[in-house]
C-alpha cells in the first residue's frame, strides 16, 4: 500500500501582526477589517502605529488627525503622534 | 297611459306594426284574435261606409228621448250581438248613421254613458260574474297547482279585444267626433281597456289568481315541464298593454323569482358540492336571463327584471348564504386547485362585494397551511421545496381564478409573513441551504435559465423572512464551502444571486460577499507568483501541488485553529509558503485553518490504484497507513499521531471506515467509532472509477457548527439590540419601557425576531454597563 499526496489545497487567514481581535480606537471595528470608507482590508488600508504603541486604521488617523480638536495628539492616551519606525 | 294601443286613430288605418312587440316569439305566437282587434283581416272583418243616405234608423229630425230610446235600443241590439260573438242584425251603416245623427243633435254625452255603461255590464257579468270570479273564488278558497287562470284571462281578454275594436267602429263618429275633442274623455278603446283592466286585473280575487297561475306557469318553465307557453306571452302581453307591467306584474314576478331561489338554495347551500352549487347559480342566471328576454316583451321593463331577477338569484343563493358557502368549501376548492370553481365563486363574491370574506378565509388556509410546512422539525429538509410548491399553487390561483386581485394577493403576501416567522431562524436556514444546493456543483443539473428562475422565486421567500441576520450566516458559511473547496457549480450564477441578495440584504452583506470572492482572485495571483520562487521547492520535492487561499478574516466565518500535526513534508511545504507570504506582505501573520484543507491522493491498492478527493484530516491519517499493509493501528495510535481531537478524529475515521466507501476497515464493525476500535488498509477495496471523491464529510455541516453559527447570530443580533436601544436612547434620552420595546422591535425585525425577554436582557446589560439607567417603574434616561 502506498500513498501519495497529488494536490493539496490549503486555506490560511492573516491578521495584522498588531492588534489580532482588536478594534481601531476611533473606527470601532476590528484592524484585520477596514476603516469606514474602505472596502478591502489589506495594503489598501493599513495600520498606523505610534510611538506610543497605539494602533489605528491609518485611514481613520490621518482623518483624526485632520480635525482641529486632535490637535496631532494621538486620540487614545493625548501623546503627540509619531509614527513608530521599527 | 295606453300608449301602445293607438285608439285615437282611424281604425282602417291602424298599423299593426304599432300593437307589436319586438319578440319574435311574441309574434310568432300573436293570437288570431289580436289580429282581429287590428281589424286587418279575419272572418269579422267589417267595411266601414262613413256616408251614405239610406237607413233604417230614424231619420234625425226627430230630435226627441224617444228617437233616442230607439236608436239606442237598435245599437243596443247589436251590442248584444257583438258581446255574444255574433253579427249584428243592423246592417253596419245604419249602425254607424244612428250613432251620427244621435251626437249630431247633441246626444253624444248620453250615448257615451249609456255606452260605457253597457261595456261595464258586459265585462262585469259576462265575463266576471260569470265566469272568472267563480273560478277565481274557488281557487283562492282551495290553491291548486292546476290553476289556470291565465289561460281563461286570456282567453277573455282575446274576446274582449275582438268586441272592443267592432264596438270602436260602430261608434267610430262618437270617438272620433265627441271623445275625440273631449279632454275629460278617453276614446272608447282607452275606456274598454281600462275598464277590463280596472274590473278583471285589479279585482282582487281574480287578479291574486292570475298572478297566481302566471307564476306557477313560470315555476313550470324553471322545471321545464310548461307544455306550452302560449298562455305566458299572451298574458304578458295584455299585462303590458293594460300598463300594469311595472306596477303589478314585475314586482310579484321578482317575489316569486325570489322565492323560488331561496327554497332552492335551502335545498342545496348546506349539502351541495360547492363546485355544482356555483354552477347551479350561475346556470341559474342564465336560465333567468334567458326566459325574461323570451317572455318579457317590452324592452325597457325586460331589461329592468332581468337586473331584478339576476340581483334576485344573486342575493339568495349567495349572499345570503356567503359564510355557509366559505366555511363549507373555500378551502377543499384551495386544496383541490380548482380553478374553475375558483373562479366562480370570486366572480360572485366580488359582484356582491362578499370578497371581503375570500380574503379572509384566503388568508387563514394560507397561514394554518403554511404553518404546517414550517413547525415541525422533522419536515425541515423538505421545508423550502413545500414552500416553493405552495407558493407557485397560491400564484397560479390568484393569477387564473382570481383574476391578480390585490386584496388577495397582499393577503397572501401577509399571511406568508405570519407564518414563516412563527418559526423561529429554520426557514431563514433552510432557504440558505436550499440555495447551497442550487449553486453547488454536481447536484442537479439543470440549464442557466431553470437555475436563475429557481433562484429568483427563493428569494421571494426569502423576502418573508424576519431572521436575515440567520440566513446571512448560513450564507456565507455555504459560500465559503463553495469556494474553499472548489464547489461551486458556477462563477456566472454566483454572480447573479449575489445581485439578487444586494437588493434583499443591503450593501454591507454583499460587500463581505464580494471580499470573499475577491480573496480567492488575489489568491490565485498569489499563488502563480509562488509557484514561480524558490519557496515552493519544498512542496514540489516531496511531489505535491500544493495551493494555498490566504483570507482576509473579517470577510470569512471564523474557523476553529486545529493542532493537526503534519508529515514533516507537509508542514515544511506550509512553512515554506508562510515565509514566502509574510515576505510579500509586512506587518502580517499566517493561520492555517487545516478544517478545510483537502488533498487529491493516490493510493494503490492490491486491487487497483485509485485517484481519492479528501479531507486533509482524511488525508493525514491515511498517511499514517502508507507502507504499512497488513498491520492495523488504533484508535488511540491514530489519534496521537494526528493530534486530531475526538470529535473531529471519530469523524474522520468513521468516514474513513464506514462511509459508502471505505479505505479502511474496523475492528469490531459496525457504524460507530469508540476508543479501542482498530482500523487496517481495505485490502478488498475497489470500484468501477479511478477518480473517488470521499471528502463529503467537510461539505457537510455539522451539529457543532450549526450550533455555532446560531449561536454567533444570537450574540451578533444582542449587540445589534444594544446598538439600538443606544441609538433610541441617544434620540430620545427619556423613553418609557413599552416605548423603547415597540421601537427596538420596530428597528430590529427585519434582521431577526427578537424576544421581549432578550430586549429586557439587553436593557439590563445597558444598565449595568452605565449606558442608561431607571427612572420610577416603566421610564429610563440615557446617560452621556
Ligand atoms: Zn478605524
Ligand atoms: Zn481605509
Ligand atoms: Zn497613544
Amino acid at each position: 500500500m502506498k500513498v501519495t499526496i497529488d494536490r493539496w489545497n490549503a486555506v490560511s487567514t492573516w491578521h495584522w501582526n498588531h492588534g489580532q481581535d482588536e478594534v481601531c480606537g476611533i473606527c470601532r471595528v476590528a484592524f484585520d477589517g477596514t476603516c469606514p470608507t474602505c472596502k478591502y482590508p489589506g495594503d489598501d488600508c493599513p495600520l498606523i502605529i505610534g510611538e506610543c504603541k497605539h494602533a489605528f486604521h491609518m485611514h481613520c488617523l490621518l482623518k483624526w488627525l485632520t480635525t482641529d480638536s486632535s490637535k496631532g495628539l494621538c486620540p487614545m492616551c493625548r501623546r503627540r503622534f509619531k509614527t513608530a519606525t521599527d | 297611459m295606453l300608449s301602445n294601443f293607438p285608439s285615437r286613430g282611424l281604425p282602417l288605418s291602424l298599423d299593426s306594426a304599432t300593437l307589436t312587440k319586438s319578440s319574435r316569439l311574441a309574434a310568432a305566437q300573436r293570437p288570431k284574435r289580436q289580429k282581429q282587434l287590428l281589424g286587418s283581416g279575419g272572418a269579422r272583418r267589417l267595411t266601414l261606409t262613413p256616408s251614405s243616405n239610406s237607413s233604417s234608423v230614424a231619420s234625425p229630425d226627430a230630435l226627441s228621448d224617444s228617437y233616442f230610446n230607439s236608436t239606442w235600443k237598435s245599437l243596443n241590439l247589436a251590442l248584444n250581438n257583438v258581446f255574444s260573438d255574433q253579427s249584428p242584425d243592423a246592417s253596419f251603416e245604419a249602425l254607424y248613421r244612428g250613432v251620427e245623427n244621435l251626437c249630431r243633435v247633441d246626444k253624444a254625452r248620453s250615448l257615451w254613458e249609456n255606452l260605457k255603461m253597457r261595456m261595464a255590464h258586459h265585462i262585469s257579468v259576462d265575463f266576471v260574474k260569470n265566469s272568472l270570479l267563480p273560478a277565481a273564488t274557488a281557487l283562492a278558497s282551495t290553491p291548486s297547482t292546476d290553476n289556470d287562470m291565465a289561460d281563461r284571462i286570456v282567453d277573455v281578454w282575446g274576446k274582449w279585444t275582438a268586441q272592443l275594436k267592432i264596438v270602436q267602429h260602430m261608434f267610430f263618429y262618437l270617438d272620433r267626433s265627441y271623445l275625440l275633442s273631449s279632454s275629460a274623455d278617453l276614446s272608447i278603446v282607452d275606456t274598454g281597456l281600462q275598464m277590463f283592466c280596472k274590473l278583471i286585473i285589479e279585482n282582487e280575487v281574480i287578479g291574486s289568481q292570475l298572478m297566481a297561475s302566471l307564476m306557477l306557469y313560470f315555476e313550470r318553465n324553471r322545471s321545464h315541464t310548461l307544455a306550452d307557453s302560449h298562455a305566458i306571452s299572451s298574458a304578458v302581453e295584455m299585462i303590458s298593454t293594460l300598463d300594469v307591467y311595472r306596477t303589478i306584474f314585475h314586482p310579484q314576478f321578482v317575489e316569486a323569482t325570489r322565492l323560488h331561489y331561496r327554497k332552492l338554495a335551502d335545498a342545496n347551500a348546506d349539502s351541495m358540492p360547492i363546485p355544482e352549487y356555483l354552477n347551479l347559480t350561475l346556470d341559474s342566471l342564465a336560465f333567468e336571463s334567458e326566459q325574461a328576454t323570451q317572455f318579457l316583451l317590452n324592452h325597457s321593463t325586460r331589461s329592468n327584471t332581468i337586473a331584478s331577477v339576476k340581483a334576485v338569484v344573486k342575493a339568495e343563493m349567495i349572499q345570503s348564504r356567503a359564510k355557509t358557502l366559505v366555511s363549507r368549501g373555500f378551502d377543499a376548492l384551495l386544496d383541490a386547485e380548482d380553478i374553475t370553481s375558483l373562479s366562480n365563486m370570486y366572480t360572485l363574491f366580488s359582484q356582491l362585494s362578499q370578497d371581503k370574506l375570500l380574503v379572509a378565509a384566503f388568508a387563514e388556509y394560507i397561514k394554518r397551511e403554511g404553518l404546517g410546512l414550517v413547525i415541525d422539525p422533522a419536515n425541515d429538509a423538505s421545508m423550502v421545496s413545500s414552500l416553493l410548491g405552495f407558493k407557485r399553487k397560491l400564484d397560479v390561483i390568484i393569477d387564473s381564478a382570481f383574476s391578480g386581485d390585490d386584496n388577495l394577493s397582499n393577503a397572501m403576501r401577509e399571511s406568508f409573513a405570519l407564518f414563516i416567522n412563527k418559526r423561529h431562524n429554520v426557514p431563514a436556514e433552510m432557504i440558505a441551504k436550499y440555495i447551497d444546493e442550487l449553486l453547488r456543483a454536481g447536484n442537479k443539473q439543470m440549464d442557466d435559465a431553470e437555475l436563475e428562475a429557481r433562484m429568483a422565486s427563493v428569494l421571494v421567500l426569502f423576502r418573508f423572512i424576519q431572521g436575515k441576520d440567520v440566513f446571512e450566516a448560513f450564507y456565507k458559511r455555504d459560500l465559503a464551502k463553495r469556494l474553499l473547496l472548489n464547489r461551486s457549480a458556477s462563477d456566472d450564477a454566483e454572480r447573479s444571486m449575489l445581485t439578487l441578495l444586494k437588493d434583499e440584504c443591503g450593501n454591507s452583506f454583499t460587500q463581505k460577499l464580494e471580499g470573499m470572492f475577491k480573496d480567492t482572485e488575489i489568491s490565485k495571483d498569489f499563488m502563480a507568483s509562488f509557484k514561480n520562487s524558490k519557496y515552493s521547492a519544498a512542496a514540489r520535492e516531496a511531489g505535491i501541488d500544493l495551493y494555498v487561499n490566504a483570507l482576509s478574516q473579517a470577510f470569512w466565518p471564523s474557523y476553529p485553529d486545529t493542532a493537526l500535526a503534519l508529515p514533516r513534508e507537509m508542514s515544511s511545504a506550509l512553512e515554506n509558503f508562510e515565509a514566502f507570504y509574510l515576505s510579500k506582505q509586512s506587518g502580517r501573520k499566517i493561520s492555517w485553518r487545516h478544517v478545510l484543507g483537502h488533498c487529491v491522493v493516490r493510493a494503490s491498492f492490491p486491487r487497483g490504484k485509485k485517484e481519492l478527493s479528501m479531507s486533509l484530516f482524511q488525508t493525514v491519517v491515511l498517511l499514517l497507513f502508507n507502507d504499512v499493509t497488513n498491520e492495523s493501528l488504533t484508535y488511540e495510535q491514530i489519534k496521537k499521531a494526528t493530534n486530531l481531537d475526538d470529535a473531529d478524529l471519530t469523524r474522520t475515521l468513521q468516514s474513513l471506515a464506514c462511509g459508502k466507501l471505505r479505505v479502511l476497515t474496523k475492528e469490531p464493525r459496525g457504524k460507530d467509532v469508540n476508543p479501542g476500535d482498530r482500523f487496517t488498509i481495505n485490502l478488498k477495496f475497489e470500484d468501477k472509477a479511478y477518480r473517488l471523491r470521499i471528502n463529503q464529510v467537510q461539505l457537510r455541516e455539522t451539529p457543532e457548527e450549526n450550533k455555532q453559527v446560531h449561536e454567533m447570530v444570537k450574540r451578533d443580533r444582542e449587540y445589534e439590540i444594544q446598538g439600538v436601544i443606544v441609538r433610541i436612547m441617544k434620540t430620545h434620552k427619556t423613553v418609557k419601557h413599552v416605548e423603547l420595546v415597540r421601537q427596538t422591535i420596530e428597528m430590529t425585525k427585519e434582521r431577526g425576531t427578537l424576544d421581549l425577554a432578550d430586549i429586557k436582557k439587553n436593557i439590563e446589560k445597558l444598565i449595568n454597563k452605565d449606558y442608561m439607567e431607571r427612572q420610577g417603574a416603566d421610564t429610563y434616561v440615557y446617560l452621556s
